[in-house]
C-alpha cells in the first residue's frame, strides 16, 4: 500500500482540459451549494448549532483518550468487540481475520471514507473474499475501478452516458439511458448480494461514547441492509469520530445533513448498539468496531492543525471551493479531496508525499465560512505551507524552498520593512517593467524566476503613481 | 498484538495532546443537555399537519385515520388494491390488539418471518408501528426489539407504519430529550435496543447526475397512518 508522491499540479492541469468533467462539476457543486444555502437559511439558530458542534468537537478531541476508552467499554458491555489498528494494513488484517474466523466468502459494504483510505476492498480480494460496494455511486466507481471524486457523491464525475456504457459493458445488459432503469438494475443485482453476504462492513458517522452506539447516515438503505442482514457486522472508524453524549446527536445530525445535501434529515439514520439481542429475530449476531489511527494521532501534536480532526465529512467545503470546482476530486490524488483533502492528506501521509496540496487553494476562506464545525482552513493551510517550504524540522532547513526563493523572500522582507527600500523598489520596477509590458497593460511573460508566476497568470502593471501617494491625495478630500 | 496496538495508539494520542508526560487533568464528564431549550408544547393538530406536510415533501404518503378500526380497514383494502400476497409485520401492542396479522392471513396472505431471508425478500409489504415521530422533519422513529424486527421496514418494497398522533413530537431536540432519558434508563441492559432507526420518506438516491430516484435499496413507497387520538 505504498503511496506515491501526489502530483496535484500535473493532474489538475489534465483535469482542466476535460470539458465534460468541468460541466459535471459545475452542475453538481452548484446544486449542492444552493440546497445547503436553503437549508442553512431556513433553520433559525444554525449559527448557534455550528458553534456548539465546534465546541463539542474541541472538547472531545482534547479528551480523546477518555472518550475512546468509554466508547470501547460500552461497546463491549453491549456484546460487541473492539479492535485497534495503528495503520491501514493492520486494520485490513484485523478485518480479513474476522472474515476468516467466520468463514466469510462475500462482503457487502456501505459507503465509508475510512475503508477507502485503508484500501479494504483490495485486502479482502487478496484474501479471496468478494467485496461489493452497495451505495449506488460507490457501485459505479467499483465497476469502473476508480476512486470516489466527492465525499458525498462519489460518482459525480461520471455522466449518465458514461454510466449507461459502463453498466452495459460490465453487467452485460442493454444500454439503458434512464437513471430509473440503471438504478433498478443496481437494486436487483445488489439485492442478491445482500441476501447471500456473510459479512457487512459500514463506516461510522458518529460513535457515542456514553452508550457505545454507532450512527450511520444515508439515503439509499444500503447501509441498513449491510448492517442488518449479514451475520457479522464490522464498523470501521477513525479515532476522531467519537462524540461524548447521545444528546449531542441533536446538534450533529442536523448540522451534518444540512451541510452535506441540504436535506433537513437524511432518509435513514441508524443508531446501532452492539449485535442483535438474544430475543431479536434479525440483525447481526456479531458486532465488531475497528478503531483506526492511520496517522491521525500525530496530527494532535500540533495545536495549529489539530482542528483538522474536527471534520465530520459533509463535503460542503468541496462544493464551495473555487479550486475543487474547476479540477475535481481526482486531481487531489488520494481519497480526500477539496479543502479538507488539501489539509488532511499531507498530514496523514506526511508533507513530503503531498507537498503541492497545501498550495491548492486561493486562501479565499469560503471553506471556513461553510464548514459546519468552523475549521479554520486558511490558518491550517498556511501552517502546512510553512512545513513544506521550511521542512518539518524546526530549524527551517530541509524544506522545498530553493536558494533563489529564499533570497527573493528575504529581499521582499527587507523592502516591506523599510519605507525607503519599498519606494525605491517600486519606482525601479515601474521603469524596469517596460520591455515586457503588453498593450493591455499586463505583464504576461516575465523572465525567470518571475516566469514562475506569469506562466500561469498575468501580473498587473506597476502603476506610475504608487497607491501611497494617491492615498495622500485622496485623504485630503 | 492487538492490545499493544491499543496502548500504542492511546499513548500517541496522549503524547500529542498533553506533551511527553502524557499526564492530563481529567475534566469531569458532564451529562448536560445539549439541545436548544424546549418551548411550550404546541397544539397536537398543528404537529400532525406539519408532519403530513413534511412527509409529503419527501415523497412519503401520510393519512390521518380517526379510529383503530379505520387503521385496519385501510390496510385490508390497501393490500387488496395492490394485489399483495405476502407480508411481514411487527407485533406491537396495537397491531396485536387489532389482530391485523391474523386477518391478513385469513384473507389468504402469506406471513413472512423476519428470521427467514427468503420469505422476507418475497414479502410485498412490511407493517410496523412507530415509537415516535418528528413533525418538523416528517420522520418516524422505529426501535428494534423482540417484537419489532428491523427488516420489516427495510426489505419489502412497501413500508406501512402506524403512528399514534400523541407520539408526534415537535422536533429533533424534543425527541432527543425523550431518548436520552429512555436510553440512560436501559443503557447496557438486555432491554436496550440494538438498533434505533429514523426513517424520513422512501429510499432515494441522487448518484446519477443528481437525478432523484426513489426505491434504491430500501422501500420505494412509505405510507404512514396517523391514528388521531
Amino acid at each position: 500500500m505504498e503511496i506515491k508522491k501526489l502530483e496535484f499540479k500535473k493532474q489538475s492541469s489534465t483535469a482542466l482540459t476535460d470539458q465534460n468533467l468541468r460541466k459535471a462539476l459545475r452542475n453538481t457543486t452548484d446544486r449542492f451549494r444552493a440546497s445547503r444555502k436553503r437549508a442553512y437559511d431556513e433553520l433559525e439558530g444554525f449559527e448557534d448549532l455550528r458553534n456548539r458542534a465546534r465546541e463539542i468537537k474541541k472538547e472531545t478531541i482534547e479528551n480523546l483518550p477518555i472518550y475512546l476508552g468509554m466508547l470501547e467499554g460500552n461497546v463491549i458491555k453491549t456484546g460487541g468487540k473492539v479492535h485497534w489498528a495503528q495503520d491501514g494494513e493492520e486494520a485490513c488484517r484485523i478485518i480479513v481475520e474476522i472474515a476468516r474466523e467466520n468463514g466469510v466468502r462475500s462482503v457487502v459494504k456501505s459507503k465509508s471514507m475510512a475503508t477507502e483510505e485503508i484500501e479494504l476492498n483490495h485486502a479482502l480480494e487478496e484474501a479471496g473474499i468478494k467485496a461489493v460496494e452497495t451505495d449506488l455511486g460507490e457501485y459505479i466507481i467499483q465497476l469502473a475501478k476508480e476512486r470516489p471524486s466527492h465525499i458525498i457523491a462519489p460518482a459525480i464525475h461520471k455522466s449518465k452516458d458514461d454510466i449507461s456504457r459502463l453498466f452495459s459493458e460490465k453487467l452485460s445488459i442493454p444500454y439503458y439511458t434512464e437513471p430509473e432503469q440503471l438504478t433498478r438494475v443496481a437494486r436487483e443485482r445488489l439485492r442478491s448480494e445482500f441476501l447471500s453476504a456473510d459479512m457487512g462492513v459500514s463506516g461510522v458517522n458518529f460513535a457515542v461514547a456514553e452508550t457505545g452506539t454507532i450512527v450511520v447516515v444515508e439515503n439509499e438503505g444500503n447501509a441498513r441492509l449491510s448492517t442488518t442482514v449479514p451475520r457479522v457486522h464490522v464498523a470501521v472508524m477513525g479515532i476522531e469520530k467519537v462524540i461524548p453524549r447521545y444528546g449531542d446527536l441533536s446538534i450533529f445530525l442536523p448540522v451534518l445533513v444540512r451541510s452535506a445535501t441540504g436535506q433537513k434529515i437524511s432518509t435513514y439514520v441508524s443508531f446501532i448498539t452492539g449485535p442483535k439481542r438474544k430475543s431479536d429475530m434479525d440483525g447481526p449476531e456479531e458486532f465488531h468496531l475497528v478503531i483506526v489511527d492511520n496517522g491521525r494521532a500525530k496530527i494532535l501534536a500540533s495545536e495549529e492543525t489539530r482542528e483538522s480532526l474536527y471534520c465530520i465529512r459533509c463535503g460542503a467545503c468541496l462544493n464551495i471551493c473555487p479550486v475543487y470546482r474547476q479540477v475535481g476530486g481526482h486531481s487531489y490524488g488520494w481519497v480526500y479531496s477539496g479543502p479538507i483533502g488539501a489539509i488532511i492528506t499531507p498530514q496523514l501521509l506526511g508533507a513530503e508525499k503531498a507537498p503541492e496540496l497545501p498550495f491548492a487553494s486561493s486562501l479565499c476562506g469560503a471553506c471556513k465560512d461553510v464548514c459546519p464545525v468552523k475549521i479554520d482552513f486558511p490558518k491550517v493551510l498556511l501552517e502546512l505551507r510553512k512545513r513544506v517550504v521550511e521542512g518539518e524540522n524546526k530549524d527551517g532547513r530541509g524544506g522545498e524552498a530553493g536558494l533563489l526563493e529564499r533570497l527573493l523572500v528575504r529581499l521582499w522582507r527587507i523592502s516591506m520593512e523599510s519605507k525607503t527600500a519599498y519606494s525605491l523598489l517600486s519606482t525601479l520596477s515601474y521603469f524596469l517593467q517596460f520591455p515586457w509590458l503588453s498593450k493591455n497593460r499586463k505583464l504576461s511573460s516575465l523572465p525567470y524566476p518571475f516566469s514562475e508566476w506569469t506562466n500561469d497568470r498575468d501580473f498587473p502593471a506597476v502603476a506610475k503613481i504608487p497607491f501611497r501617494k494617491r492615498w495622500k491625495e485622496i485623504s485630503k478630500i | 498484538m492487538n492490545k499493544s496496538s491499543r496502548e500504542k495508539i492511546l499513548t500517541r494520542i496522549r503524547t500529542g495532546l498533553y506533551g511527553s508526560t502524557g499526564v492530563h487533568q481529567q475534566k469531569e464528564i458532564t451529562r448536560k443537555s445539549t439541545g436548544i431549550s424546549a418551548e411550550p408544547t404546541m397544539e397536537k393538530s398543528i404537529l400532525v399537519n406539519q408532519f403530513v406536510e413534511e412527509l409529503t415533501k419527501v415523497s412519503g404518503n401520510a393519512k390521518i385515520v380517526e379510529s383503530e378500526d379505520a387503521v385496519k380497514d385501510f390496510i385490508m383494502s390497501f393490500v387488496e388494491e395492490r394485489g399483495i400476497s405476502s407480508f411481514a409485520i411487527w407485533k406491537s401492542e396495537l397491531i396485536q390488539r387489532l389482530e391485523i396479522g391474523d386477518d391478513l392471513q385469513s384473507k389468504g396472505l402469506k406471513l413472512a418471518h423476519p428470521d427467514k431471508k427468503e420469505e422476507m425478500s418475497n414479502a410485498g409489504i412490511g407493517i410496523t408501528e412507530a415509537d415516535f415521530a418528528i413533525a418538523d422533519t416528517g420522520t418516524i422513529v422505529l426501535i428494534a426489539g423482540e417484537k419489532q424486527p428491523r427488516t420489516v421496514s427495510l426489505i419489502p418494497p412497501i413500508h406501512l407504519a402506524i403512528v399514534k398522533s400523541s407520539l408526534i413530537l415537535r422536533n429533533i431536540n424534543d425527541l432527543f430529550a425523550m431518548l436520552v432519558n429512555l436510553i440512560s434508563e436501559k443503557n447496557s441492559t438486555e432491554e436496550s435496543t440494538s438498533c434505533l432507526t429514523f426513517i424520513t420518506g422512501p429510499s432515494r438516491t441522487a448518484d446519477i447526475e443528481l437525478n432523484l430516484t426513489l426505491g434504491v435499496h430500501g422501500p420505494r413507497e412509505l405510507f404512514v397512518l396517523i391514528l388521531a387520538q
